[in-house]
């Protein structure tokens, strides 16, 4: 469990001026959770992606954050803490240190001194585990972003961590790439029990997770499963936060009286839902 | 395209030469240049023609390659040899105004041709064998006794990795950046040498802030990857010393001891 206790974070801007890009923020993260964070630029959400794996540490009295029992304010504790919660960032050129893909992978496990053999298997599993198996002596620039992006995740896995945090890691790719890495996620999350955080302001993607958190002002204002979430229609269109076409689609017809459910986010829902064997105005089968 | 821009000349194979340990290569390439520099005398220049020719056989290497890099010695050539054969004293063959040409001085002057030759030669074996990832591995393992006397081999090491990861990047950024600013109405296939060196500016400024940019994110991605500098580190490749390798270092070494005694 990652717990989040009153974290706070300010920094001043060239200005002079103080910012408050986290304010006083709890919250819990339990394992095997899939949650996405989504806000707007400048709302705190990478901020708070640096402190789940002591990036950012907290300074005194502005709260704590401890993962799986270990408080990130022990200097003691924060490689133990970097090794539990991985890793991913935007851009994938910019992370990606080694220039063969074998040993991009290798990279954190060489960190850690983990034996060589050991480094081996795990190059192996986490490689096969993004489905980039095969791909051990190319070079990262022949990739595509999706790929690149995934080799990223790989080099994250290939540490052991029991959290996954991505900070973003869809903004620089083109749709196909997109997919290949939401696809990824899923699959980690439902097959190897990976507790995945996934930043983002695609409100489309996050239509796939457990359960999501909005954040404004460095503060958490909606937190709950996205069905819950996407009610709050109000409290979105204030923030400027655009939700997903389908849900769009089905408020609009809920306002035209076709009582579509809460829980439909997706087309396939939806196209399920409007079957012609249903009644339109109570959702239920006529036969 | 510029995004296929390899550093060195690698050419990927599957010869004996090719599998060696890149620390005996480097070693081996060391112990030749000097063997190259010590023999003067007959016996000695044709068997280290055969050696080379030997390592050439076992390393499948295509000729021209090796050709190749024989062309930049051309030059120097054309402006060494001329002084060596007219100005070496000696038995006197022609006379060319006030000027001689002397047994001497042709003997001297093909010398010169063939260490220089020679030299090219046994380190395009190395360059040509070995990636440059294997080449890194092997400095930084060479180096590593030299740490006790505060040589940082691995930062070293790591700067040539990651100087071989980003450099196809920037090579495309910099491609980027040239059409950018063609779009803008910058120049830069006209004028003085001096103004177009001006208009590089254009694309050295931007290039240079983005590499900035870069390290950042880089830096801050290796500490989420636990990244602390060499100590304790391990690595993935492990190169053990097969019996091949031992025969190779034996060889140079031999070669070495000989072109003292020869």
């Amino acid at each position: 469990m990652i717990e989040v206790i009153n974290l706070s974070h300010q920094y001043q801007t060239a200005s002079g001026e103080t910012i408050k890009a986290l304010d006083r923020v709890n919250l819990k993260i339990n394992e095997g959770e899939f949650i996405g964070i989504a806000g707007r630029n400048g709302s705190g959400k990478s901020t708070l992606a640096k402190y789940f794996n002591a990036l950012l540490i907290p300074r005194p009295g502005e709260g704590q954050v401890v993962v799986d029992g270990r408080d990130s304010r022990k200097s003691e504790l924060v490689w133990e803490i970097r090794q539990r919660v991985g890793m991913v960032f935007a851009n994938p050129d910019n992370q990606i240190v080694a220039p063969v893909i074998e040993e991009e992978v290798a990279f954190g496990p060489e960190n850690l001194g983990i034996p060589p053999a050991e480094i081996r298997h795990r190059v192996n599993q986490a490689l096969n585990q993004v489905g980039m198996a095969g791909y051990e002596k190319r070079a990262p620039h022949h990739l595509s972003g999706g790929q690149k992006q995934r080799i990223a995740i790989s080099g994250a896995l290939a540490m052991q961590p029991r959290y996954l945090v991505l900070d973003e890691p869809t903004s620089m790719l083109d749709p196909a790439g997109r997919q290949e890495v939401m696809r990824t996620l899923k699959q980690l999350n439902q097959e190897a029990g990976m507790t995945i955080i996934l930043i983002t302001h695609h409100m489309e993607e996050l239509v796939e997770v457990d359960r999501l958190i909005v954040m404004s002002q460095g503060q958490i204002v909606l937190d709950g499963p996205p069905a819950k979430v996407f009610q709050e229609t109000q409290v979105l269109r204030e923030l400027s936060l655009d939700v997903p076409q389908v849900v769009k689609l089905s408020s609009m017809l809920r306002q035209l009286g076709v009582n579509v459910p809460w829980d439909v986010l997706t087309v396939d829902d939806l196209v399920d839902f409007l079957q012609p064997d249903r009644n339109p105005k109570t959702g239920n089968r006529i036969s | 395209m510029l995004r296929d821009i390899t550093v060195g000349q690698y050419l990927p194979g599957d010869s004996i030469i090719h599998h060696l340990d890149p620390r005996i290569k480097i070693i081996v390439t060391a112990l030749l240049m000097i063997a190259i520099f010590l023999i003067d005398n007959w016996p000695g220049l044709v068997g280290l023609g055969m050696l080379l020719g030997t390592v050439y056989w076992l390393s499948h290497l295509p000729g021209i390659m090796l050709l190749k890099g024989l062309r930049p010695l051309a030059l120097i050539m054309l402006i060494a040899l001329p002084i060596q054969i007219l100005l070496i004293p000696g038995d006197v063959l022609y006379y060319l105004g006030p000027l001689t040409i002397t047994q001497q001085g042709i003997l001297q002057a093909g010398l010169l041709t063939y260490r220089l030759m020679a030299l090219v030669i046994v380190t395009s074996f190395l360059t040509l064998t070995t990636s440059p990832v294997a080449l890194t591995d092997g400095l930084e393992s060479l180096m590593k006794p030299l740490e006790r006397f505060r040589v940082p081999a691995h930062e070293l090491a790591m700067m040539m990795t990651i100087a071989l990861r980003f450099i196809p990047i920037f090579a495309e950024e910099a491609e980027k950046i040239v059409k950018a600013q063609k779009a803008r109405g910058a120049d830069f296939d006209s004028g003085r040498l001096l103004k177009r060196m001006r208009n590089l500016v254009a694309i050295l400024v931007p290039l240079l802030i983005s590499a900035f940019r870069r390290a950042d994110e880089l830096a801050l991605a290796m500490e989420a990857r636990c990244y602390q500098g060499g100590k304790n580190r391990t690595r993935l490749r492990q190169w053990r010393l097969g019996k091949s390798d031992y025969v190779t270092l034996v060889v140079g070494l031999i070669v070495l001891v000989c072109s003292f005694y020869v």
